[in-house]
């Protein structure tokens, strides 16, 4: 007790060496990205043009919602929601069948969001009351899941006619209009974990499960909103993913998990939970979003970019480790 | 009547039995022929390929007075191998196979020589195979020449950029369907200056082609007429895709590969036509080995995709055109009443 009263004590210094951690880690980034930019220019000067600003941030869409819903999984302890690509279709598929059935465009983006949360549901049952570990569990439920889909839907066509279509080519403020649901989930995100008494929880659980449970914190009520979030999360990422893709295939959602996890990783989300930027998120899956245009520009075929993620996610575990190692040492 | 006629006529009318079982009693002695299908297992295909059963098949052997016998492979290789040894308990004379886990086809086309049973293969080559499968490289040409004519027609042959969407896993079939569309589109137009067509990886998919294109459209910032070519219509369609969410300055049309997305009331406004295969009627033209096969006159064994057995012919169809062709239910429906016939035959716009 006189333990966790003296953690509970440090606190306030505690969230400040973090905050000073997370911009350093920003600043960091942002170099990078940076960086990145300026030897883009100087290799091609046109590299600073409308279609790029375009390409970059259409690349940030889906990944950076995805990104979001894996890091609150992160933070939260969860490890990784390795099934998160099924929330995403789950939802783009109930887009689609929700606008046939002549759905008006708020239920359908709630319910389309609901349907993946209630995937999340099942994930979080497995986890809290089968206690199977998650990363095992969004696993199976990420392979089954898809099975299931290709039973269910095979695949769904949308309307081009339609505004599901239109969502994902249209600009709203000079970005695409996919483009903001991403910023502001990144806007709330970093407001709710740092300002709000429930999102905190999550910190803590993640942090230190055991001294959160001590501080009256439900670990079971926290896992279950932790893979439900998530699912949530993914669910919005698939109403982008129906505005983008006109063939929703079960088996789509694949190239996206590789981008998410390296930018999570990357942003100094520890796997071992507890800690990390949502501010630093939007920056590390903007500087991943631009990897790809650059390499074009630099005369390298896109599908370096693979190689170049998985590079940086080797890289970013790595100093993951090093840091837990270092924090178990002290 | 008398007597000695009654007799005569009776007498006339036993050796008349006789004369009919005899040669029946033959045919009953030699082993009546067996055709088997293994079918591929995947879902939303039709046919031989797909889940629910080889119509076509299955009204070819009936019409030849043939056994037929039907198991799927459910895209699942130990399931393949296992109906390998079904396939010779049931002594079937020959058998059709779609396999979509080739890993294993080596092993059951071991097990399938030793009870000397010959296979034919839709569009995936196994040594000692008769391969059938779609005309690639014609499809791809037939393809690129239909876009070609467009271009032609649009842009008096003077695209400023042709972007060929492959799917590089795909290996001959890809360099077939997507340099073939290239060559097709050349063979229109053949003053489009090489550094005008620029080569990525699509994947065959929307999710990979598109991001992909976007990149390319950017380093290209003064193209502005994009002309699409690809493996199939949904690595044709990323980059139609792509091309609209960079700018509406983009004036884009492409033609696709397999007509899995010119059919129907969803069709990418700048999908301008595809090319069918009618994967689900492939069976059709799979009597012309069979009968063969039947007529203990097999012909020389072809085994691959480049030296096939059979050739499907591939239709190159513009969208509108494509309005009037039925959905593949109604299709395969339609040839199964009549499998002397072939898709191509019925449906393609001549």
């Amino acid at each position: 007790m006189s333990r966790l009263l003296s953690n509970r004590f440090k606190v306030p210094s505690l969230r400040k060496s973090a905050d000073s951690e997370y911009l350093a880690t920003i600043l960091v980034l942002l170099g990078v990205w940076i960086f990145l930019i300026v030897i883009s220019v100087i290799n091609r000067s046109d590299f600073l043009s409308r279609a790029t600003f375009g390409a970059i941030t259409f690349n940030m869409c889906i990944i950076g919602v995805l990104a979001i819903g894996q890091g609150f999984v992160v933070i939260s302890g969860g490890i990784l929601d390795l099934s998160i690509t099924v929330s995403m279709l789950i939802s783009s598929f109930m887009t689609v069948v929700f606008y046939e059935l002549g759905w008006n465009t708020p239920a359908l983006i709630i319910g389309s969001i609901l349907c993946a949360g209630a995937f999340g549901l099942f994930n979080s049952i497995l986890v809290v009351w089968l206690k199977i570990n998650p990363l095992i569990v969004t696993l199976a439920t990420g392979f089954a899941g898809g099975g299931v889909l290709l039973i269910v839907f095979d695949r769904k066509l949308v309307d081009p006619k339609s505004w599901i279509a239109d969502f994902g080519t249209s600009y709203l403020f000079r970005f695409p209009t996919a483009w903001w649901p991403m910023a502001l989930l990144t806007i709330g995100a970093h407001f709710f974990f740092k300002y709000s008494r429930f999102g905190r929880h999550f910190l803590a659980v993640g942090g230190n499960p055991l001294s959160a449970k001590a501080m009256g914190i439900s670990l079971k009520r926290m896992r279950v909103s932790t893979f439900v979030g998530a699912a949530l999360i993914g669910g919005i990422a698939g109403i982008i993913f129906a505005g983008f893709t006109p063939e929703i295939r079960p088996n789509a959602g694949t190239y996206y998990m590789l981008p998410v996890i390296a930018a999570v990783v990357l942003a100094g989300f520890s796997l071992a939970g507890g800690r990390g930027s949502f501010l630093a998120l939007f920056v590390s899956v903007g500087f991943l979003s631009t990897i790809p245009t650059a390499l074009v520009f630099f005369g390298l075929k896109s599908i370096w970019e693979t190689f170049i993620q998985g590079f940086i996610l080797i890289i970013a575990v790595s100093i993951d480790a090093y840091r837990i190692v270092k924090a178990r040492g002290r | 009547m008398s007597l000695k006629k009654s007799m005569a006529i009776k007498t006339v009318a036993i050796f008349s039995a006789f004369a009919l079982i005899i040669p029946t009693t033959n045919a009953t002695a030699a082993p009546k022929f067996k055709l088997c299908v293994a079918l591929g297992g995947i879902p939303g295909i039709l046919g031989a390929l797909g889940t629910s059963g080889d119509p076509i098949a299955k009204a070819g052997a009936k019409a030849r007075g043939w056994d037929y016998y039907e198991v799927s492979n459910k895209l699942d290789a130990p399931t393949a191998v296992k109906n390998a040894d079904l396939i010779v308990q049931q002594k079937c004379s020959a058998l059709i196979q779609f396999n979509g886990r080739p890993e294993v086809n080596p092993t059951i086309a071991k097990k399938l020589a030793k009870a000397k049973i010959p296979v034919i293969t839709y569009d995936i080559a196994q040594p000692g195979w008769y391969f059938l499968g779609i005309d690639n490289l014609g499809a791809g040409k037939a393809g690129g020449a239909a876009l070609g004519k467009l271009i032609k027609e649009k842009w008096n042959c003077q695209p400023d950029l042709v972007l060929e969407s492959h799917g590089y896993g795909a290996g001959i079939v890809d360099s077939m369907r997507t340099g073939g569309m290239v060559d097709g589109l050349k063979s229109v137009c053949p003053d489009i200056d090489k550094s005008k067509f620029k080569a990525f990886e699509g994947n065959g998919e929307i999710a990979v082609s598109q991001p992909a294109a976007r990149d390319i459209l950017a380093a290209n910032p003064t193209a502005k007429k994009i002309a699409v070519v690809g493996l199939n219509d949904a690595g044709v369609v990323g980059p139609l895709l792509a091309a609209r969410q960079l700018g509406s300055d983009y004036e884009a049309m492409g033609w696709g590969q397999d007509g899995n997305l010119i059919a129907g009331d969803k069709v990418d406004p700048d999908l301008k036509g595809s090319v069918l295969y009618f994967l689900e009627g492939y069976s059709a033209y799979a009597f012309e080995v069979l009968d063969a096969i039947a007529k203990k006159q097999a012909p020389k064994m072809r085994d691959g995709a480049v030296n096939p057995a059979v050739l499907v012919k591939p239709c190159p169809v513009s969208a509108a055109q494509a309005q009037n062709i039925p959905i593949d239910k109604v299709r395969i429906k339609k040839l199964a009443k009549d499998p002397s016939k072939t898709l191509y035959s019925i449906y393609c716009p001549k």
